[in-house]
């Protein structure tokens, strides 16, 4: 597997992190963490470790996003004073 | 404050971008990683384990109790999030007829009634199929929590054989139980802890690791698979608990 392709991932992992962190609303936030976290398996995958990859894909993508949406079930969207 | 802890970063960023240089090439040969045990492992590996896929072979065998301490970790997380998020858990009813849940719809529950079986049949080769291509334990136990996750999320609380906290705790405890057992079980018949090689049964020696390896492999998974319900139970719950107030 050429380097470029991993690297190319290894981009798109900074910009999604960036996404995650600078969007405004908490859901999108989340979404944008379980791409960051099927980029990350992809990239795992071009470095050859096919099981992080899938333990990434699994864990990362499905159920952590999961677990963040049902977090974000008990949250208001303004700080009660 | 502020300036100090920008500070700290910078510093902490310099070291670590310093650092990555010295660091080996992936793939290097003559890294440390690559010549101490992995000649070892990579040679003889699945000759004696009777697994094809090596990472299995390593996790499972060669550092077994590693990754029975791993599982331990993945038990006492879930405990914590019990602690934390159900502190008040023996007293707790959920209302089985209150509780409505923002998903679920017609729809969707004939597309999960569609995939759910492929779901579950595909969970059960990982774990089982683990030995040969990539998978195990730990991915198949997540892949059935998400299908229970995914069940639940859609049916709520109408559904009444899913597990409750009570058996998902029950599901994690015994998939450690099993994992602990199995090294026990070596114990007795005259191995080393988890040194399940000695098992007596009527097979080749690198059978019995294969069967031995099947069984961490199990209990890696129901651990992994109560956990994770256990969390999401715990994350639900709360939230029932608040809508009945």
């Amino acid at each position: 597997m050429p380097y470029s392709i991993s690297i190319a991932f290894l981009v798109l992992l900074v910009v999604c992190a960036i996404a995650a962190l600078t969007v405004r609303q908490l859901i999108s936030a989340v979404v944008i963490f379980g791409v960051f976290s099927f980029f990350s398996a992809i990239f795992f995958a071009t470095l050859g470790a096919l099981d992080v990859a899938f333990t990434e894909a699994a864990v990362g993508a499905a159920v952590t996003t999961v677990f963040f949406v049902s977090a974000l079930f008990r949250t208001r969207k303004h700080e009660s004073q | 404050m502020k300036k100090t802890a920008g500070l700290i970063l910078i510093i902490a960023a310099a070291i670590l971008f310093r650092a990555v240089d010295t660091l080996p090439t992936i793939g290097d040969p003559q890294s440390p990683s690559a010549t101490h045990v992995s000649p070892r492992y990579i040679e003889n590996g699945p000759k004696e384990t009777g697994a094809a896929n090596m990472v299995t072979g390593v996790l499972a065998d060669f550092r077994g109790f590693d990754t029975l301490g791993e599982t331990t970790v993945i038990f006492t997380a879930g405990l914590a999030c019990l602690l934390l998020l159900g502190a008040t858990w023996p007293n707790r009813q959920a209302q089985p007829d209150s509780m409505e849940w923002p998903f679920g719809s017609a729809v969707l529950e004939a597309a999960i009634r569609f995939a759910t079986p492929f779901m579950l049949l595909f969970a059960t080769y990982v774990v089982i199929h683990g030995h040969d291509t990539p998978g195990g334990g730990f991915q198949g136990g997540v892949l059935y929590a998400t299908t229970l996750i995914l069940i639940k999320l859609t049916r709520g609380t109408s559904i009444k054989w899913a597990p409750s906290p009570q058996r998902a705790l029950l599901i994690a405890s015994s998939g450690v139980a099993l994992f602990a057992g199995i090294g026990f079980l070596s114990l007795v018949f005259g191995g080393s802890y988890l040194d399940y090689g000695v098992l007596p049964l009527p097979f080749p020696s690198s059978t019995i690791r294969t069967i031995g390896t099947l069984g961490i492999e199990i209990g890696v998974a129901l651990t992994v698979t109560g956990v994770l319900l256990l969390v999401f139970e715990m994350l639900t719950a709360w939230h029932e608990k608040e809508d009945s107030q």
